[in-house]
């Protein structure tokens, strides 16, 4: 059985030093306002993946209300997501990330990028694509307001 | 807490059941937490408390699972029934009458293992059957057909697992359920039919039972929070 599923996430930038993107940590003038690290990928993954399994959504099971969740990173959150879904049997076919924003440069980090999401996901690099692009300054990512990352995860059972 | 204990103590898990409505490839107590199944978190943590002699696991008698399980010369794997009750009955079968009995879902992997010890220490000081449970924080609506209303919550538990009662008292209590064709969802329940009240103690919000999808993700993060993954 194949599911697909898409993510779609976006965080504000407050003034800081570094910002938290896809499991990677990037020198940076700002931060992202956000309950965890902020890692807009990883949440936008997170969300694909229970969109692809008619499970709902990030904030369904880890409310921002909930106190005992706010130290729990992104990733430990998309594990936390993932890894029972694996004990059932599903592996990821492939996942497609795409990372809007007008600064910071994305593109030396994409590769690191790549591997620390396949090794969250349980996957190969191959099986895992990460893309940037800018919007020509349009918008609140070419303001440099904020980032918005879509993803979009094929899983799939052997039964 | 280091607990002497005149009569002996025993621990129940039922874990007969064999259905996978979670979309696990194998019955929920044997999906895998970090580098063991459920019901092996489940059983160590009833093994950590010294004052429990022996442990006995009801599995399902076609469980082709239990067998490769490595687990310490305290427990015993017996036969169990068809429904949970039954299978508590039948591990009721393996104990001394004058012994005290502590059942566990074995769906509650993290149970902790000084809850289960105050549960213990409550129940033989006030020679009294008890369970853990959590004190209700949320408000309660209670609904009918015709109205709603709202429950003074400070009068709400959640009941948790383990629930401890004398072995003689529990096996007369369930039997008596039965025999009157009265649905018992746990142990202390059917304790309840018979006029007891058992002793409702407080324990931590960690002990959760593993049901639906969202129990899993979060039991992935307190399977984090205490060092099994």
């Amino acid at each position: 059985m194949l599911r697909i599923g898409h993510g779609y996430d976006v965080h504000r930038f407050i003034d800081g030093n570094e910002i938290m993107l896809g499991g990677i940590a990037i020198p940076h003038t700002k931060t992202f306002a956000a309950h965890s690290d902020g890692d807009v990928a990883l949440h936008a993954i997170t969300d694909a993946i229970l969109g692809a399994l008619a499970l709902g959504d990030i904030g369904k099971h880890f409310p921002d209300t909930e106190a005992q969740w706010a130290g729990a990173d992104s990733a430990e959150l998309l594990s936390a997501v993932w890894e029972p879904q694996q004990v059932k049997g599903w592996t990821l076919v492939n996942a497609d990330v795409t990372i809007v924003a007008q600064r910071p440069k994305i593109g030396p980090h994409v590769d690191a990028m790549r591997n620390k999401i396949a090794k969250l996901l349980g996957s190969h690099v191959d099986q895992v694509n990460v893309k940037a692009t800018t919007t020509e300054r349009l918008g609140f990512e070419g303001r440099e307001e904020g980032v918005s990352v879509h993803a979009v995860v094929l899983l799939e059972k052997r039964s | 807490m280091a607990i002497t204990l005149n009569p002996k103590l025993f621990a129940i898990i039922p874990a007969a059941g064999v259905g996978s409505r979670m979309g696990f490839e194998t019955p929920k107590q044997y999906a895998v937490i970090g580098k063991k199944t459920v019901l092996e978190h489940s059983i160590d943590k009833l093994l950590k408390v010294s004052a429990i002699s022996k442990i006995f696991v009801g599995v399902s008698p076609d469980d082709a699972f239990y067998p490769s399980l490595s687990v310490d010369s305290r427990v015993q794997f017996y036969s169990g029934g068809s429904e949970r009750a039954d299978t508590v009955r039948l591990g009721l079968e393996h104990l001394p009458e004058d012994s005290w009995v502590l059942v566990h879902d074995a769906a509650r992997p993290f149970v902790d293992s000084s809850d289960i010890e105050r549960l213990i220490a409550s129940c033989l000081t006030k020679n009294c059957p008890g369970l853990l449970a959590i004190p209700a924080t949320d408000t309660i609506k209670q609904s009918s057909d015709t109205n709603v209303k709202t429950l003074d919550r400070n009068t709400i538990w959640f009941a948790q697992t383990p629930q401890m009662a004398p072995v003689v008292q529990l096996r007369l209590a369930l039997q008596q359920a039965q025999s009157q064709s009265l649905t018992v969802t746990d142990e202390a329940s059917a304790l309840e039919l018979q006029g007891e009240d058992p002793l409702l103690c407080s324990a931590n919000k960690s002990n959760i039972k593993l049901t639906d999808s969202h129990d899993w993700m979060i039991g992935q993060l307190i399977a984090k929070k205490q060092g099994l993954l």
